[in-house]
């Protein structure tokens, strides 16, 4: 579990971090324990991903479901844990694997509407646009099916739910946003290019398509430390903010003693408490920025003025191109988040130190590696290790009130069922 | 003889009547048709009956008295015979049976051989005078009955007759063809030895079983033509004689009969015989052909083929029905008379038809003198032009029903759906619902008053702002003028002038002129009942036009249906030239002096901050309510400029803002007042553009006055000229090539744009520059959307797909609502007090991809956020919500947002 830290404090270039880090766990324990309660709504998801899962056994056999934690959700549809949807509970199907995830997204709402346009291509209103386009290609050559509206809600191929999620991509209400598609099999990736030729419309050029799995000649062997990098397998995914926590790390260090910090952009003192402040994910750059003006910079720079969300610019210090994402991912979790967001760097300083104190035993740095999620596992602090998941415990529920035991889900953090989105009413081709 | 060959052959038919009497109609079709056309209406129609009783005819209870009585005399005798005796024999016997039962034994033997015949005939003729005492029916129907039997006996044993048949037979057979009257006068006797029929009658139980299934033909005509008919056509070979004379019908149907075509005929004909609904259709469609090819002149030569399509039957000429039973006949009314007038050439073409049409053509010669005055060809191709031709379903007929008001609907239906706002929308249905409910006679006030409040609310825009109508007929005009340019027609520069000219005069003939469009109409259609509806049609029609000239994007009618803009200017020149005696000039100077007086701004098409702004340079304190708004600026503009004005226009003005207006005249004027900016759009506009400004214009108030005015010009226009109105077909789709008829009226528009003059001029420039194009189809119930209508129309040159265009102006509409809410989102300050991190700005929450409550957010928009953009706008989630998905902009409900 340590390597990949490691990897990551080595790409930041830790030595230089290591001191800072020993500050900001002296401020930390000063920090200003002002969290929003109630009204303040939940940090953007650190992951949350729609996923085509299939049946190893059957191939015919598919399933829409959208999970924060692909990890977890892959082995409860397995019956490795607890909480697997109904539709996946059949021993002939398994086990099951995730073909392809559609990862990116930046609320669990937003997932959930995607998951169920997903799963309800014939119902969703933004595939309504696309139904031009998927009239003139009406017929798929594969299976012949006319690709009629009205589709029945029966099981669907393959083909048809690549197709669905390509019109969904292109969709005005997905189209923006920061989404990824992850094709963890060769061969679903196979299809999913064969349709990519046949439809006229190409997908925006900020949806990324990332070949993962078995599209790659190699395996990347340790954790994916940038969300498009490959991962190598879905345990390999990472899907909590400690992804986030070099840069974490920066902007709370650096906003914890905001008064030399001016806005980037409006060059008036920043105040962290009071106004969100965006700070400038490299980690060098030192720049901060009031939200609105930076995104008001950004969005000027993009010359389109009905836009409301940048989806990237530049740094207006240190004009490396930043992510909007990214910075509000960040933002978020820094603000809304702020205790988890020091559970995350205390652990990581712990971690840090560890490594610093294996390494002073010239330990190997890389020994065995584990899968992500079994680094908060370790609960150092007051933080229940859990919490994210308690963040998330509905995360998997279903769309619009399909969802059966919202109420019922037990809050224990040993069994953690989650219902999944279970498309109840497609059917397991047997 | 004949008579017994009859016998016979029917006597052996029953069992198998059909062969037999296939064969026999040949002849008997040959015999009957000779002889209607030769002798006057009743003989043949004794003829006719003739037939009937041969076979199965006579076992039905449709055939005439005489058929009865036999039956009922025979009838016990027959059963008898036919159950226990052969077939064969019972057909003799039936054939001798009317008259005695002894008659049939002696018969039977005789009956398949040929040698039957002259026995056979024997019996005839000593039956023959029983019969001919008898009643004078039976008469006829047993020469019928015996003619028919002659027939088939004929072609049974043609071999054996010729040489066995005694001569009467021979002589009959020939004689009928050869169709003399004195045949028909022996023929009587002949028939009257159809006792055989009676025999026949003798089969009835077992015809009535076989038939029971059977629907025997209806008896529309006069006793005897009906009867025959009916017999004929019941019998399958008979049949065939019925064909023959609907033969006869037809070929006299082809030629052109002045008569005919008088819609009470064709309900006549379609009654009598089998094939006019079929005519009905095809009268009409020659005269389409001829608009459509754009000849004006082809009004003339298509009306008499429409009337010999409709082929006139004496009985119709005798019987015209004043009722329409079909809206279709309603509608052809009005034409129908004009072509008889325009027919008389062709009722000659139809000699046998002469008769009764002669009285006819007389009568529709009498009242063609005064209407038909010879027009110039530019104006006659006006005159088409100007008519305007419904045709469809009752329901399409019907206003709301055309696919216009369909298209509106299915649009209104969306936006209503799209937009949660919507509830402020009256339903376009309803508005043209209302017209159409609106009789014409009744249509001009009513109308007004009623569609106008239903536009003034659907006019507004999704934004709950009014549409200007004045800017959207700019664009529009632009539009139409390429098309026409671009169009096959033959447009002619030099018509267009003269047109104009002739224009003028039609067009300023008054509206207050209905007695004589009454007149006209009455000639026209003979009944009163007719001349409303003509009128009333002819309005629909012209709505209807004027639908499908918006939807073409080619505006034919300069004057009437265009409402608002062009419709206006023209209906003041007519108004104008009517008060002053029907002069050009006078009207140009009305024109002029319209131009001088301010026209009333229309203040249905300002939005509510345009109207508050309004209220405020009035020196009014800010109004709630658009309408209380439009109210108060009329009020002060008509105190501030309503008395430079004429005074018909601004009462008209008035009018139009307030109250519809009761008095068309008033109507015309209120229309006239805006005109100028119209006219002078319409005029920079193609023809094309005429017309989208009236479905423009069809904003509440333009709307109720345009209509009118519609009305009136296009009768007066109609009736001086006494040209038949020729109404285009309309279709669903949109004609890509702007017809003929629409080619002229944009020269004409053009024209009278040149007379409007300058000021007209400047008033279309402000309107063009404010006023983006819209589709004219879609402005009626999208009006509210002008934006959106007119990129609408510009973007498809024709508005073929009116999907398309509905989806589009609501796009358009979203995208401007949008741009305000993207605005004001971007606009929203900063809250300073407490921090964005406790109090984020929706923009903040967007940009932290914080999925937005819809509910909340368009709260803020409604009471904040539009605000600041300086917009009064009541938007509904639905719309909100379109908003965030079409910025990726992650929205839920609030009992969602728990996620």
């Amino acid at each position: 579990m340590f390597i990949a830290v490691e990897t990551r404090s080595d790409s930041i270039g830790g030595a230089n971090f290591k001191g800072q880090f020993d500050e900001y766990q002296v401020l930390s324990g000063l920090g200003q324990p002002e969290i929003m309660d109630g009204p303040e709504p939940k940090p953007i998801p650190a992951y949350y991903c729609c996923y085509l899962l299939r049946s190893t056994v059957r191939h015919a056999s598919l399933y829409i479901g959208s999970t924060p934690n692909p990890i977890r959700r892959l082995s409860q549809h397995n019956g490795v844990a607890k909480g697997g949807a109904k539709r996946t509970a059949r021993d002939k199907l398994r086990p099951w694997e995730m073909s392809l995830v559609v990862e990116g997204f930046m609320s669990r709402v937003g997932a959930l509407q995607f998951e169920w346009a997903w799963q309800h291509p014939e119902k969703s209103r933004h595939l309504e646009p696309d139904e031009q386009s998927q009239a003139k290609v009406n017929i798929d050559p594969k299976t012949g099916k006319p690709k009629a509206k009205p589709r029945s809600r029966a099981r669907r191929s393959l083909t048809a739910h690549l197709e669905d999620l390509h019109s969904l991509l292109r969709s005005t209400c997905f189209s923006s946003g920061p989404l990824r598609v992850r094709f963890f099999r060769a061969d679903v990736y196979r299809v999913w290019r064969a349709w990519n030729d046949r439809v006229d419309s190409r997908l925006p050029p900020n949806i990324k398509i990332i070949l993962d799995g078995d599209n790659l000649a190699t395996v990347p062997n340790a954790k994916q430390t940038t969300e498009l990098e490959p991962a190598g397998c879905i345990n390999n995914l990472s899907v909590d903010y400690t992804r986030l926590e070099d840069y974490l790390d920066k902007s709370m260090f650096m906003l914890e003693d905001p008064e030399d910090l001016l806005c980037t952009v409006c060059k008036k003192p920043v105040a962290p408490t009071t106004e969100q402040i965006v700070v400038c994910p490299h980690l060098e750059c030192r720049g901060t920025s009031h939200l609105l003006c930076l995104s008001s910079h950004l969005l000027d720079a993009t010359g389109e003025p009905d836009l409301l969300v940048p989806a990237q610019g530049s740094c207006p210090l240190c004009k490396n191109t930043v992510q909007w994402s990214t910075m509000m991912r960040e933002l978020s979790f820094r603000n809304r988040a702020e205790k988890e967001a020091r559970a995350i760097l205390r652990k990581r300083e712990k971690r840090l130190r560890k490594e610093s104190t294996s390494e002073t035993r010239s330990v190997p740095r890389a020994t065995s590696i584990e899968p992500r999620t079994q680094l908060e596992e370790p609960a150092q602090d007051e933080l229940s290790s859990n919490w994210f998941e308690e963040l998330d415990l509905e995360s998997d529920s279903d769309f619009e009130g399909r969802q059966k035991n919202h109420s019922t889900r037990p809050p224990s953090n040993l069994e953690i069922v989650i219902e999944d989105s279970d498309w109840d009413d497609a059917e397991l081709v047997e | 003889m004949a008579n017994t060959a009859d016998v016979i052959v029917f006597s052996s038919s029953p069992n198998r009547p059909r062969s037999p009497a296939r064969i026999a109609p040949d002849q008997a079709r040959e015999s009957i048709a000779l002889l209607r056309s030769t002798t006057p209406p009743p003989p043949p129609a004794t003829k006719a009956k003739p037939v009937k009783p041969p076979t199965r005819s006579r076992f039905f209870a449709t055939e005439g008295g005489a058929d009865t009585h036999a039956e009922s005399t025979n009838q016990s005798n027959k059963r008898v015979t036919k159950k226990a005796i052969a077939s064969i024999g019972q057909d003799e016997g039936t054939a001798s049976k009317p008259q005695q039962k002894a008659k049939r034994s002696t018969k039977k033997p005789a009956s398949t051989e040929p040698g039957d015949s002259q026995a056979e005939d024997a019996n005839t003729e000593a039956n023959a005078p029983k019969q001919t005492k008898g009643r004078p029916r039976k008469t006829t129907k047993n020469k019928a009955s015996a003619n028919m039997t002659l027939a088939g006996k004929v072609t049974k044993t043609s071999g054996d007759l010729p040489p066995k048949t005694a001569t009467k037979r021979a002589r009959k057979t020939t004689k009928t063809d050869s169709q003399t009257l004195d045949e028909e006068k022996e023929r009587p006797a002949l028939e009257e030895s159809s006792a055989l029929g009676k025999d026949e009658v003798l089969h009835l139980d077992e015809a009535l079983r076989r038939r029971l299934d059977w629907t025997p033909p209806r008896e529309t005509l006069c006793d005897g033509l009906t009867s025959a008919s009916d017999g004929k056509s019941q019998d399958e070979g008979i049949a065939g004689s019925n064909v023959t004379l609907g033969f006869g019908n037809l070929l006299s149907d082809y030629n052109y009969s002045g008569n005919a075509l008088s819609p009470r005929d064709l309900i006549q004909n379609s009654i009598s015989e089998a094939p006019t609904k079929r005519r009905r259709i095809d009268l009409v469609d020659p005269l389409v052909q001829s608009l459509l090819n754009g000849k004006p002149d082809s009004l003339e030569q298509t009306p008499p083929h429409g009337h010999g399509v409709a082929g006139k039957t004496k009985k119709t000429a005798n019987n015209k029905p004043k009722k329409f039973t079909t809206l279709t006949a309603r509608m052809t009314a009005q034409y129908a008379i004009n072509d008889g007038d325009e027919d008389e050439a062709p009722v000659e073409w139809a000699p046998e038809i002469k008769a009764t049409k002669g009285k006819r053509s007389k009568a529709k010669e009498a009242a063609e003198d005064f209407r038909f005055t010879i027009l110039s060809p530019e104006a006659a191709v006006e005159f088409v032009n100007d008519q305007d031709l419904v045709f469809g379903t009752c329901s399409q007929l019907e206003r709301e029903d055309s696919p216009e008001t369909l298209q509106e609907m299915q649009q209104a239906i969306r936006a209503s759906e799209t937009l949660a706002y919507s509830e402020g929308i009256s339903n376009p249905n309803e508005s043209s619902a209302a017209d159409a409910m609106q009789t014409p006679s009744a249509r001009s006030v009513s109308k007004l008053t009623g569609s106008r409040n239903l536009w003034c609310v659907a006019s507004r825009d999704t934004e709950g702002s009014l549409i200007q109508s004045t800017a959207q007929n700019v664009i529009d005009l632009t539009h139409q003028i390429e098309s026409p340019l671009n169009g096959p027609e033959n447009v002619k520069p030099a018509l267009h002038k003269t047109l104009s000219d002739n224009w003028y005069e039609q067009t300023f003939t008054d509206i207050d002129f209905t007695p004589e469009k009454k007149g006209l109409s009455a000639t026209m259609s003979e009944g009163g009942s007719t001349s409303t509806k003509s009128t009333s049609t002819k309005s629909t029609s012209t709505k209807s036009t004027s639908t499908k000239e918006s939807q073409a994007s080619l505006s034919s009618h300069p004057p009437a249906p265009a409402p608002a803009p062009a419709g206006d200017g023209k209906s003041k020149a007519t108004k104008s030239t009517t008060k002053a005696g029907s002069n050009p000039a006078n009207t140009v100077k009305d024109q002029a002096a319209g131009q001088e007086a301010p026209p009333m701004p229309q203040y249905n098409g300002f939005t509510d901050t345009e109207l508050s702004k309004q209220v405020a340079t009035f020196g009014f304190k800010a109004v709630r309510g658009r309408k209380k708004m439009i109210e108060l600026l009329q009020q002060c503009w008509e105190s501030k400029h309503g008395n430079n004005t004429s005074g018909c226009e601004n009462i008209d003005q008035t009018g139009e803002g307030k109250a519809p207006i009761p008095q068309i005249p008033d109507i015309s004027k209120s229309t006239s007042v805006p005109k100028p900016n119209t006219k002078a759009k319409n005029h920079a506009t193609t023809a094309v553009a005429d017309k989208s400004p009236r479905t423009k214009k069809t904003v509440p108030q333009s709307r109720t006055s345009t209509q009118p005015s519609p009305k009136k010009d296009s009768r007066v226009q109609i009736k001086p000229n006494s040209f038949i109105d020729i109404e285009e077909i309309q279709d669903s789709e949109e004609e890509i090539t702007p017809s003929p008829s629409r080619v002229q009226k944009y020269h004409n528009d053009i024209t009278s744009r040149n007379q409007a003059g300058n000021g007209a001029a400047k008033y279309s420039l402000d309107v063009l520059t404010k006023t983006p194009p819209q589709s004219p189809t879609k402005r009626k119930v999208v009006s509210s959307k002008t934006s959106i209508t007119k990129k609408s129309s510009s973007a498809s040159s024709t508005s073929t797909t009116v999907s398309r265009t509905s989806k589009s102006l609501e796009r358009v509409c979203l995208a401007d609502i949008s741009t305000k809410i993207t605005k004001a989102v971007r606009t929203q300050p900063r809250s300073s007090s407490l921090g964005s991190r406790m109090h984020p700005t929706w923009h903040e929450k967007i940009l932290m991809y914080d999925p937005i409550v819809l509910e909340d957010f368009t709260a803020w928009l409604n009471t904040e956020g539009l605000g600041l953009v300086g917009e009064d706008l009541e938007i509904g989630t639905s719309s909100v919500r379109e908003w965030c998905e079409s910025k990726g902009i992650c929205c839920c409900w609030k009992k969602n947002a728990s996620w």
